[in-house]
């Protein structure tokens, strides 16, 4: 248990030691975690924060003195430590394999014991200390008055049902101030059992039952960490004693709002007072009013936003070829059909012996362009077969209407002006749109 | 009666069996019409009073949404955007005190890149004729043009600043070492695409600003050792201005049409697909490297656990 590169020490540097800064603290905080080994105290941080030893470093057996860093705090996590406490007389403290060993109950003869010197002189090991040579001889030395107890076995043997802190889940039920039957406890230890949850530790139990635990009373003045504790017994043992650690999950269920370590800055006091892990703001009317007033601003931003980009989808200015345009002047153009706008404006000047327009060259089944056959005299669309005579009506093919006609006008200077943005149709079975003013000229 | 046709035992023989079935059959369905509909309408409207109860929610969301721990990690293990952040962290991790939330930062101003970056795409043509004359356009005459084109430049520059703080921030804390020395080095190769990105980014408006910082910043490519024709052992390996790594990334022997296309493809797909899966590894690792590297963790007594035995 003392070993100091991975017994109770965790990961902290050996003695002599300088004084440790937070964050080393802190990774040695989270090394225990991580290992499942008794946490420090406040006092046990208190002390390396000063460079004193901890308590258990000091191997000569003898009760730590006034500034003990350890002054009556219990142990945060006795499981991790079943072995016995530094027996008096004997030189150091046992570590967990000697534990173990004890714990077998076989002696051991000297011969033995010199041989597993042996080993470790030869591993680099650190030698057996006497503690641990009385313990495995499993008979008292002789200067020692005290036997080495309590035996590692008489240590919870199953340390996390026996102890252990009280689990956020049970935190929020016990919050919730209903005291649970003994019954309700037997039925949610079942529900955990067949779910293969870790079962309620005696601390939950307890919490949920509502009663005080007994050893709580005696060991409290000795677990609390408060300074008038501290003071009220400076003599404690600075390292668990056997009540000790009975009491120690109470105590901790009492402390389940400290920190263990330094407070970190930026963490939440809520979560300290409430002694759960996470809880955000309270759930008042305040709070109900800034929350609808947040997602509000969200809300409207994002729609914003949304009407901003369709918005952006919408240029102002095109770059595209102009619908109205000049094409000259009527004398230009001959009887029948001119092609010659087909190409720049799609558009086809149609002219009869007594009108002028201009045919918006889309055929009306489904938009191709169709071509001009002379030779036949007729419009004839390449897609699907729409025929129109010369002057765009369909006669042959799925096209359901004439052609449509653009708008044209005699612009100041005399030419021809057309307009295909504004276009006349002839809908099948409707009135013709064709003899309208603006669907054609008369050619002087 | 209509078992009874299809059976033959009805004199009328199987044709008139046939239609008296569909007779019937449809008759049926005419009923369940006027019936069943109106009746599952009604159900559906009853669900609609309480939606988490429809089939349209469930279908979504496959887990309770009360407030409890498991649901909460659920709620980011079943989704799939979520998913990829671990459900629980330690509260001082996320300190910004610790973090300074910089690669948070940076993945946000990423996204808006890529949000006002896509539409900008909408304006823009990767062409000499064209691309300052969209620039303008967007910055004058396209409605919230000028918005957008300020945004992604803005959080262009914002995201070198942020990378390079959040690279500084892991420095400071350590959080480049064991275990996390893979995803320093992924992150290391995001660095560098931030800036190809940045760089890239910078010719696109075909300006003399860019024009002339492609141009010199290109320049620097002919040095480049045996692949560039400036550059140590590259003339005696055969390079020329026209077929060394300058050439290959301009598309030309001088920053033109090409290279502006160049630019273009890599700026808007190249590296933002290759950035996009190195975020996602770097993200991964973040959370299989432990989480971020965090302060000492602080805990609560309540919080402590034993060890599993």
């Amino acid at each position: 248990m003392a070993d100091e590169s991975k017994g109770i020490l965790g990961h902290l540097p050996p003695l002599p030691r300088a004084a440790l800064n937070n964050s080393v603290i802190g990774m040695e905080q989270a090394y225990r975690k991580r290992k499942g080994m008794p946490l420090l105290t406040e006092a046990d941080i208190e002390a390396l924060k000063a460079g004193e030893p901890m308590p258990w470093e000091r191997g000569d057996g003898e009760p730590s003195s006034a500034p003990a860093p350890a002054g009556g705090v219990a142990p945060p996590a006795p499981a991790a430590a079943p072995a016995a406490p530094p027996a008096p007389g004997a030189t150091g403290t046992m570590r967990e394999d000697v534990a173990k060993w004890v714990a077998e109950g076989k002696k051991w003869s000297k011969s033995a014991i010199a041989a597993e010197q042996a080993r470790r002189n030869r591993k680099g090991l650190p030698a057996l200390n006497d503690a641990e040579i009385t313990a495995l001889l499993g008979e008292p030395l002789e200067e020692s008055a005290a036997p080495v107890a309590p035996p590692p076995a008489a240590a919870p043997a199953t340390p996390s049902a026996q102890s252990g802190p009280i689990s956020d889940e049970v935190a929020k039920w016990v919050a919730e101030g209903k005291k649970w039957s003994k019954s309700s406890i037997a039925a949610e230890q079942a529900r955990r059992k067949r779910k293969n949850f870790p079962e309620l530790t005696d601390a939950e139990v307890t919490a949920l039952l509502g009663e005080p635990a007994e050893p709580a009373a005696a060991a409290a003045p000795a677990a609390a960490p408060s300074p008038a504790a501290r003071a009220a017994a400076p003599g404690a043992a600075p390292r668990p004693a056997a009540a000790a650690a009975a009491a120690a999950p109470v105590a901790r269920a009492g402390a389940s709002t400290k920190y263990v370590g330094t407070p970190a800055v930026g963490t939440s006091k809520a979560a300290a007072a409430g002694g759960v892990a996470a809880v955000g703001p309270e759930d008042n009317v305040v709070n109900q009013g800034r929350r609808r007033f947040a997602w509000t601003a969200v809300a409207a931003f994002l729609t914003a936003w949304f009407i901003a980009f369709f918005r952006f989808f919408l240029p102002r200015t095109l770059f595209e070829p102009a619908t109205s345009f000049k094409i000259g002047y009527a004398a230009d153009y001959g009887l029948g059909v001119d092609t010659k706008w087909q190409q720049k404006y799609r558009i086809w000047v149609d002219r009869t012996p007594d009108r002028l327009f201009v045919i918006y060259a889309r055929c009306t089944h489904l938009g191709c362009t169709p071509d001009w056959k002379p030779s036949e005299n007729k419009f004839k669309c390449p897609c699907h077969g729409s025929g129109y005579d010369s002057e765009g009506v369909n006669f042959e093919g799925p096209a359901p209407r004439p052609m449509d006609r653009a708008h044209v006008e005699t612009a100041p200077d005399g030419q021809i002006l057309v307009d295909v943005s504004k276009l006349y149709q002839w809908p099948k079975g409707q009135p013709s749109q064709f003899n309208e003013e603006g669907a054609f000229l008369r050619p002087g | 009666m209509p078992e009874q046709n299809g059976n033959g035992k009805n004199g009328n023989g199987n044709r008139v069996g046939l239609l008296e079935r569909v007779k019937a059959g449809m008759k049926e369905d005419v009923q369940s019409l006027k019936t069943d509909i109106p009746a599952k309408a009604k159900e559906q409207i009853d669900l609609l009073k309480d939606p988490t109860k429809t089939q349209v929610y469930t279908s979504i969301f496959r887990h309770k949404h009360d407030d409890t721990p498991r649901n909460r990690a659920l709620g980011v293990l079943s989704n799939v955007f979520l998913h990829l952040h671990p459900a629980k962290i330690n509260r001082d991790a996320v300190r910004y005190s610790f973090t300074w939330g910089m690669g948070g930062i940076t993945f946000y101003l990423f996204f808006v890149l890529t949000l006002t970056g896509v539409l900008l795409m909408f304006y823009y043509h990767p062409s000499k004729v064209q691309a300052f004359r969209d620039v303008l356009y967007l910055e004058h005459d396209v409605p919230f043009g000028k918005l957008l084109r300020n945004m992604h430049r803005w959080a262009a520059h914002l995201m070198v600043i942020a990378v390079w703080l959040h690279m500084f921030r892991v420095f400071l804390t350590g959080s480049y070492k064991k275990p996390r020395e893979f995803n320093w080095n992924i992150g290391v190769l995001l660095l560098v695409f931030t800036l190809l990105l940045s760089f890239t980014g910078y010719l696109l408006p075909d300006d003399q600003l860019g024009f002339w910082a492609v141009t010199v910043g290109t320049n620097m490519a002919r040095a480049t050792p045996a692949l560039g024709h400036e550059g140590p052992f590259g003339k005696q390996l055969g390079m020329t201005p026209y077929n060394d790594v300058r050439f290959g990334l301009l598309g030309g022997s001088i920053v033109d049409a090409n290279a502006l296309l160049r630019s273009y493809i890599w700026h808007c797909i190249g590296i933002p697909i290759v950035a996009s899966v190195l975020m996602i590894v770097h993200f991964w690792r973040v959370r299989k490297d432990g989480g971020i590297s965090g302060p000492a963790p602080v805990m609560l007594a309540s919080e402590v656990k034993e060890a599993r035995r």
